[in-house]
């Protein structure tokens, strides 16, 4: 039995296993390949939900997704705002060490643009740095780190999940009790994330994501994850598969 | 399946909310932010020309 579908073959794989249309998991990253322009699977992804409209195809995720997905969107909008403010500010008149971060920020995303390579993403300890640089810059017409918060980032994060859950229509898993005897074949256990961890390598979220999907009677997971493939593909069971936006080698 | 699942994926609703992030990049800085700006400039003026005053004093 195939265990590993690419977006192209949604058809085949319908036609083929109907019950996928009980419902998809979908994994943090296709959400974020969804949602933002700069990812390289932006457009497949977006083509690829527009086409499941037509055979109304329930989706499904749980509160680690929202939790994972939130921190990737703050990271990302940090990023545009810092380069976003990086442009519209001349650098000499910053103190210099302020300058030369946003300086360095600025040609890593063109080397990376340059390169081909996905867009830079700072990390939480870069966001950190930034904020200790810019918080110190107290004048009497206010504060640079706050300003720069309020002005750009302002509501952007609560206006990006809110339109996500309006918009995509997600049924979230839950063990409340008609879930349970709905959607559960078994309760997820903490016991079987730690071991998707320590026998997998897997990250926490990514565990408890999968590990959801596992418990689920659903039979497809969405992921761009090499992770989650592996994971679907090394336990061999028939009842589960996983579609990817490319063929996943494996080997 | 349960009678309240959800089906309403809007066709090219990923596109929607990427353009709510893409607003930041042609977001202009705002008036009170140039200000701020403009305090932290002339402070590092008047810093750099003190350690530049030192600097020659020493010499």
């Amino acid at each position: 039995m195939k265990l590993l579908w690419e977006y192209s073959e949604i058809k085949t794989l319908i036609n083929q296993r109907p019950n996928v249309k009980d419902g998809i998991v979908l994994d943090t990253n296709i959400l974020i390949s969804l949602t933002y322009d700069f990812d390289k699977y932006f457009d497949s992804t977006n083509d690829f939900f527009n086409n499941l409209t037509e055979d109304q195809i329930p989706l499904f995720c749980n509160i680690s997704v929202k939790s994972e997905f939130l921190e990737i969107q703050r990271r990302i909008i940090f990023t545009e705002a810092l380069l976003s403010f990086e442009s519209a500010t001349k650098l000499a008149i910053l103190p210099i060490e302020l300058a030369k971060k946003l300086a360095s920020i600025r040609s890593n995303q063109q080397k990376r643009e340059k390169d081909n390579r996905d867009p830079l993403r700072l990390s939480d300890a870069e966001i950190k740095a930034f904020k200790q640089l810019m918080i110190k810059e107290t004048k009497s017409s206010g504060n640079l780190w706050t300003e720069f918060c309020a002005e750009l980032i302002n509501r952007t994060l609560h206006d990006v999940w809110n339109k996500t859950v309006e918009q995509f229509g997600f049924n979230f898993l839950s063990l409340r009790y008609t879930d349970k005897n709905n959607y559960m074949l078994n309760p997820p256990s903490w016991d079987k994330v730690i071991d998707l961890m320590s026998f997998e390598g897997l990250s926490s979220s990514d565990a408890m994501i999968l590990n959801m999907y596992y418990s689920t009677k659903f039979s497809a997971i969405v992921s761009n994850d090499f992770d989650i493939g592996h994971s679907v593909f090394s336990r061999n069971d028939s009842n589960e598969l996983c579609i990817f936006a490319r063929r996943l080698e494996l080997n | 399946m349960s009678e309240y699942i959800q089906l309403n994926y809007k066709k090219g609703a990923g596109r929607r909310i990427a353009k709510i992030i893409s607003e930041i990049r042609k977001q202009p800085l705002s008036d009170k932010l140039l200000k701020i700006l403009e305090e932290i400039s002339e402070d590092e003026k008047k810093r750099q020309k003190k350690v530049a005053k030192t600097r020659d004093a020493e010499a």
